[in-house]
C-alpha cells in the first residue's frame, strides 16, 4: 500500500470517527450476544449467561481504545476529541482560563513586539535592496572606536580595494534644500550619494531610471534628482507625469528622472525624500572645496563585495590603505583607522547600543512571560490537584495514563494557543504604541516593524514552550499512581504537589522581584534625568530652523537677513527675547572647534591644543535661553567682521584651562587667528543630559557667519507664535524655505527618550508582574487554608484567638514572599550591574530601590493572604469540624 | 485442564490470517475456533483479538463486513484479502524456517 493511499485511509478513518466507534461498539456487543447464547445453552439464566459473557469479554472500555489505536488515525480523532474535552473544563473554570491567556498572551505580546522592532532594526535588510547580505558599510574609526566620515579623496582610495566590487559614498545623514515646483518651496531632505549608489545597493526604480557614474561626474555633472515613492505621493500625489518634469532646488535647475521603489528609503533607518548626485550638489551648496581637501570628512561608504570575497578581506585591504594614507598625509588627514560592517539600517557603533537597549527590554519583556508561565503552572497544579478524585477514577476505570496526561496536555495547549493569538493581536497595538513614542525628526525615522515569518516563527514557538512547560508538570503530577488516597480525597497525597505549587510561587516571586528593581532603577533613572538641571530654559521657546545658503545668501547678506529677522521677531506681541544658534541644544549631535591654542597653558596630553565643542550665536542667545554670564559680557552687535575677534567659554573650559573663571581679557588662537575672551558663560548641558562636563566656545555669527542656523523666540507665558514666525520668513524672502519648526520641548526629547521607553516598558510589565504575584499568592494561600479547614477549626475549638489564626495564615504569605524577594535580591544585585550603561544618576545597587521593590511585594504579599486569612479567623469550629 | 500457554509475541496475526484462510469468521467464532484447533492450548481474549484484527483491516491483509449468521444474528464477518494471503504465504514460510531451527537446536545442542 503506497503512503499516499495509507495516508487517505488514514484520513478517512478519522472522519469516519464517530460511525466506526458506533460500529466498533456494535461488534463487541454481538461478541458478548453469542457468548452469552453459548452459556444459555449450557443451562445459565440469561442475566447469569450475559455476565459470564461479560466477565470472559473483559474490560470492553479498554478494549474499544486499545482497538481504535490498533485502527490508526487516532491521534486525529483524539485531539479532536481532546480539544472538545479541553473546552468544556476550561469553560467550567473561567477564571483560570481568563488568567492564563491575559498574563502569557501580555507576556507573549511584550516579547513578540520587542523581537518585531529589534528585528526591524538590526535584523532585516533594507527595503528595496537587492542581495543585502553582499553590501557592506565603511566608517572611519578614532582610536578604534566609532563610524565616522571620510574625504572624498579618500573614498577614492577606499574604491580601489580588491574586494569591493564597487564602493558608494554618501552624506551620512539626509540634508535639508529647498524645493520649488511651480512658485511652490518647500523644504526637502535629500541625500547627497555617489553615482553608483543605487547601483551598488541594486535598487530598482520604480518609474524613469536612477542616475548612475556617468550622471556623476567631475567636468559634466548631471543636474538630476530621484524622489522617494513616499514623497513623490505626498507631494505630486503620484503623478507619472513629474518624471522628467525640471524643479527648482536650492535656487538651481534639477530634473526628476525617476522615483524609487515604494519603501525604499536607502541603507539607513533616516528616510530622506529625494537622492542627489555628489558633484551636482557641490555645484548648487559652491562647495568645491570639499572634493579636493582631505580634512572634509563628510561620507561615508557603502560597498559591494565581490562575488567570491569576504567582508575581513575588504576589512584588511581598507585598513592597509588607510595606513598608506595615514603615511603619505600625516597632517591633512586625521583618519585613524577603517572599519568594515555589515550593512544594517542603524551603521556603525548605534548597532551595538540600539541591540544592547533592545536586549534589556527583551528580556524584561521575556521575565514576565516567566512570571506568567509559573503564575499559570500553579494554577492549573491547583486545578489537577481539585481534579485528581475524577482523574484517579478514570485511571481506575481503565484509562491508560498516556491518554490522560495527553488530554491534560491538549489543555495547556488549547490555553497556550488561545494566548498566543492573544498576544500577536497584543503585539501589534504595543508596536504601533512604542512606534509612537519615538520623537518626531525633521527627517523621518522610518523603520518597519511588521510581524515577518521570522518573527512569526518566534512567537509561535515561544508560545508552545510555554504552553508544554506550563502544561507538562501538572499533568505529570496529576496521574502520579498514588490512586487509593486519592480516591479516598486524602489530603495527606496532596502535600507534595502543595509544596511544588510553592516552589513554583517562589520562583515566580523572585523573577517578580527582579523585575521590580528593574523597572525601579529605570523609573528612578528618568526621574533623575529630568531633575537634571540642562543650564537652560526648556520650556516656552519655539524654534525655527533655517538654512540661508538655500535662499543663496552670501555671508554679508546672510547676516543682513538674520538682523532683520530678529528685529522683525522681537516686534511680534508675546515675543520677549530671539535669537539665532547654529546649535540645536540636547539634540544629541555637536560641531568640534579645532585645536585651541593658549599661551602658556599647553593642552593635556600632549595634543595640538585644547579641544571644546562650540556654537555660533547672535547677542540675545544667552538672555532667551537664560545662561547667566559668570563674568564679563555678552556679545553686542558692536562685535562685527573687521574688528577684535571675540569669544565666551564657559565656566569647565575656563577653569581647566586657567584655574579661575576671571579669564576676560584673555586670548586663544586657531586657525584663524587671535580670539579674545569676553566673558563666561555658566555651564549647561549640550549634546545630552548624561554628558560630563564639556569644554564649550561660544562665538559670534557676526564674525563666523554660519548660514544653518535655528531661530529661538522665548515669549511670554504659554504663548506660541508659530504663524507669526511663519509670515515673517516668508515677507522676509520667500526663497527661503522654513525647515523645521517645533517648541524646544520637542528639540530635547529625543535626549530622554531611551530613558523614558525603558521605564515605560519595565514599569508596565513591573506592574503586570505585581498584579500577577499578588494572583499566585491569594491562590497558594486560599487553597492551603481550604485544606486546613479542619486543622483551623480543632485550634479555634481549643482555644484559639481571631488574631492566632489571622497571624498565622498571614506569616504563611509573608514567608512566601521573604523567600521569594531574598531570590529576587540575590538575582538583582547579580543582574542589575549589566544596566549600568543604561542608568542614568542611579547606582545599579541602588539601595532605595532594592527596599522599595522588597516593601512594595511584603505590602502585595500581606492585601493577597488578608483575605483568606480573615476567611480562616471567622471560621467556625462546629462547621470546620463537621466539614469532613 | 491444563493451563492456557501464552500467547508467543507476534503469532496472533499468523494465526488469524491462518484461520481465516479457509472460511470467512466473525470475532467470536474465530476466538472459539483458535481454542478448539489449538485443543485449549492457545485462549484468545477479545482484548487481544480485536485490536489484531482491526490492524489488518488497517493493514488491508484482512476485509470486514456486517452479514446475518445462521442464528439470525448480524455480525461483522472477516476474510482473507488477496494481499493477506500472499502475507500468510510469507509468515508461514518465516515461522517454519524458525520453528525447524528451534527444533533443531533442541534436539542437537
Amino acid at each position: 500500500m503506497s503512503l499516499v493511499t495509507r495516508m487517505l485511509l488514514r484520513a478517512r478513518s478519522a472522519l469516519l470517527f464517530r460511525r466506526r466507534a458506533h460500529e466498533m461498539r456494535e461488534e463487541m456487543r454481538a461478541h458478548v450476544e453469542q457468548a452469552a447464547g453459548r452459556y444459555a445453552a449450557r443451562g445459565l439464566s440469561r442475566t447469569d449467561a450475559l455476565i459470564a459473557a461479560r466477565r470472559e469479554f473483559g474490560n470492553a472500555t479498554v478494549i474499544e481504545s486499545q482497538a481504535h489505536e490498533a485502527r490508526g488515525g487516532l491521534w486525529i480523532e483524539s485531539l479532536v476529541t481532546d480539544t472538545r474535552l479541553a473546552l468544556r473544563g476550561l469553560r467550567r473554570a473561567p477564571l483560570v482560563a481568563i488568567v492564563a491567556v491575559v498574563s502569557i498572551g501580555i507576556g507573549v505580546g511584550a516579547t513578540t513586539a520587542i523581537v518585531t522592532i529589534a528585528n526591524a532594526l538590526l535584523l532585516q535588510s533594507p527595503a528595496g535592496v537587492g542581495r543585502a547580505d553582499r553590501v557592506v558599510t565603511v566608517g572611519s574609526t578614532r582610536h578604534g572606536h566609532g563610524f565616522d566620515t571620510f574625504s572624498y579623496l579618500t573614498y577614492t582610495d577606499y574604491a580601489r580595494a580588491p574586494s569591493l566590487a564597487s564602493l558608494a559614498a554618501l552624506d551620512l545623514e539626509p540634508r535639508a534644500f529647498s524645493l520649488v515646483d511651480h512658485d511652490n518651496g518647500q523644504a526637502v531632505q535629500g541625500s547627497v550619494v555617489s553615482g553608483n549608489f543605487f547601483n551598488v545597493l541594486d535598487a530598482r526604480p520604480a518609474r524613469g531610471r536612477f542616475f548612475g557614474a556617468g550622471d556623476d561626474t567631475d567636468r559634466n555633472p548631471a543636474s538630476v534628482i530621484v524622489l522617494s515613492d513616499r514623497y513623490w505621493h505626498k507631494r505630486f500625489s503620484g503623478d507619472s507625469s513629474v518624471v522628467g518634469r525640471t524643479v527648482d532646488l536650492n535656487g538651481s535647475p534639477f530634473t526628476i528622472v525617476g522615483v524609487a521603489a515604494p519603501g525604499f528609503q536607502g541603507p539607513f533607518v533616516l528616510a530622506p525624500d529625494l537622492w542627489l548626485p555628489l558633484h551636482a550638489w557641490a555645484q548648487v551648496s559652491h562647495s568645491r572645496t570639499r572634493f579636493t581637501e582631505r580634512e572634509s570628512l563628510w561620507l561615508i561608504g557603502v560597498g559591494r563585495l565581490k562575488p567570491d570575497r569576504v567582508a575581513s578581506q575588504a576589512q584588511i585591504e581598507l585598513a592597509s590603505i588607510a595606513a598608506r594614507l595615514r603615511a603619505a598625509y600625516p597632517k591633512e588627514s586625521d583618519l585613524d583607522g577603517v572599519r568594515v560592517a555589515p550593512l544594517s539600517m542603524i551603521p556603525g557603533d548605534g548597532h551595538a547600543v540600539v541591540g544592547a537597549f533592545m536586549l534589556v527590554l527583551f528580556v524584561v519583556a521575556g521575565l514576565v512571560l516567566v512570571v506568567a508561565a509559573a503564575n499559570v503552572a500553579g494554577m492549573l497544579l491547583a486545578r489537577a490537584v481539585r481534579r485528581r478524585r475524577e482523574i484517579a477514577l478514570r485511571l481506575a476505570l481503565g484509562a491508560s495514563r498516556g491518554r490522560l496526561v495527553r488530554q491534560l496536555a491538549t489543555e495547556s495547549m488549547v490555553l497556550g494557543l488561545a494566548a498566543g493569538a492573544m498576544g500577536l493581536v497584543l503585539s501589534r497595538w504595543l508596536i504601533a504604541a512604542l512606534m509612537s513614542l519615538v520623537p518626531k525628526l525633521s527627517v523621518p525615522l522610518l523603520v518597519h516593524p511588521v510581524i515577518d515569518a521570522r518573527v512569526l516563527v518566534f512567537a509561535l514557538s515561544l508560545t508552545l514552550l510555554v504552553a508544554v512547560l506550563v502544561g507538562t508538570l501538572p499533568a505529570l503530577e496529576s496521574v502520579r499512581p498514588d490512586l487509593v488516597p486519592a480516591l479516598k480525597m486524602d489530603t495527606g497525597a496532596t502535600a507534595r504537589r502543595h509544596r511544588v505549587r510553592s516552589v513554583l510561587l517562589v520562583s515566580q516571586l523572585g523573577v517578580s522581584m527582579l523585575l521590580l528593581v528593574v523597572a525601579g532603577l529605570f523609573g528612578r533613572s528618568l526621574v533623575r534625568a529630568r531633575a537634571v538641571d540642562p543650564g537652560i530654559t526648556t520650556h516656552g521657546i519655539d524654534i525655527v530652523s533655517l538654512n540661508f545658503e538655500l535662499a543663496g545668501y552670501d555671508s554679508t547678506r546672510g547676516i543682513a537677513q538674520a538682523e532683520a529677522l530678529l528685529e522683525q521677531t522681537r516686534a511680534v506681541p508675546g515675543v520677549t527675547q530671539a535669537a539665532l544658534s547654529a546649535m540645536l541644544p540636547l539634540s544629541g549631535s555637536a560641531m568640534g572647534f579645532g585645536p585651541i591654542a593658549i599661551d602658556g597653558h599647553p593642552a593635556p596630553g600632549g595634543e595640538a591644543g585644547w579641544d571644546a565643542d562650540w556654537n555660533v550665536v547672535t547677542p540675545g542667545y544667552f538672555a532667551t535661553l537664560g545662561v547667566p554670564l559668570v563674568a564679563g559680557r555678552a556679545f553686542t552687535d558692536a562685535d562685527r567682521t573687521g574688528g577684535a575677534k571675540v569669544a565666551i567659554l564657559n565656566e569647565t573650559f575656563a577653569r581647566r584651562v586657567f584655574g579661575t573663571t576671571n579669564v576676560v581679557g584673555q586670548t586663544l588662537r586657531n586657525a584663524n587667528g587671535v580670539i579674545t575672551v569676553v566673558g563666561v558663560a555658566r555651564d549647561a548641558k549640550y549634546r545630552s543630559l548624561d554628558e560630563p562636563s564639556l569644554n564649550y566656545i561660544y562665538v559670534p555669527l557676526t564674525q563666523w557667519y554660519q548660514p544653518e542656523t535655528n531661530l529661538f523666540v522665548r515669549t511670554s507665558a504659554g504663548r506660541s507664535v508659530a504663524p507669526a514666525l511663519r509670515r515673517i520668513v516668508a515677507t522676509l524672502d520667500p526663497h527661503l524655505p522654513i525647515l523645521d519648526q517645533q517648541t524646544i520641548e520637542e528639540a530635547t526629547a529625543m535626549s530622554l527618550f531611551p530613558q523614558r521607553l525603558a521605564a515605560l516598558v519595565s514599569g508596565s510589565l513591573g506592574a503586570v508582574a505585581l498584579a500577577l504575584a499578588m494572583l499566585g499568592i491569594y491562590g497558594v494561600i486560599a487553597y492551603t487554608v481550604a485544606q486546613r479547614t479542619r486543622e483551623i477549626g480543632v485550634r479555634v475549638a481549643l482555644g484559639a484567638t481571631r488574631g492566632t489564626i489571622l497571624g498565622m495564615v498571614l506569616r504563611q504569605g509573608l514567608l512566601l514572599a521573604g523567600i521569594g524577594i531574598a531570590i529576587g535580591l540575590a538575582a538583582a544585585l547579580a543582574a542589575t550591574r549589566l544596566l549600568a550603561g543604561f542608568l542614568f544618576g542611579v547606582p545599579p545597587t541602588d539601595l532605595f530601590t532594592f527596599v522599595g521593590a522588597a516593601a512594595l511585594l511584603v505590602v502585595v504579599a500581606l492585601v493577597a493572604s488578608w483575605i483568606p486569612a480573615r476567611r480562616a479567623a471567622a471560621s467556625d469550629p462546629m462547621i470546620a469540624l463537621r466539614a469532613e | 485442564m491444563t493451563k492456557p500457554a501464552p500467547l508467543l509475541q507476534g503469532t496472533l496475526d499468523l494465526i488469524v490470517l491462518q484461520m481465516l484462510r479457509s472460511e470467512p469468521t466473525n470475532g467470536y467464532d474465530l476466538a472459539q475456533r483458535i481454542q478448539a484447533v489449538s485443543r485449549d492450548v492457545l485462549q484468545v481474549n477479545a482484548g487481544s483479538l480485536y485490536p489484531a484484527l482491526y490492524r489488518l483491516e488497517e493493514r488491508g491483509l484482512v476485509h470486514a463486513a456486517w452479514k446475518e449468521t445462521d442464528t439470525g444474528r448480524r455480525a461483522r464477518v472477516y476474510s482473507l484479502t488477496a494481499a493477506g494471503r500472499k502475507q500468510l504465504a510469507a509468515q508461514r514460510a518465516e515461522w517454519e524456517r524458525f520453528a525447524g531451527a528451534l527444533s533443531t537446536i533442541l534436539k542437537r545442542a
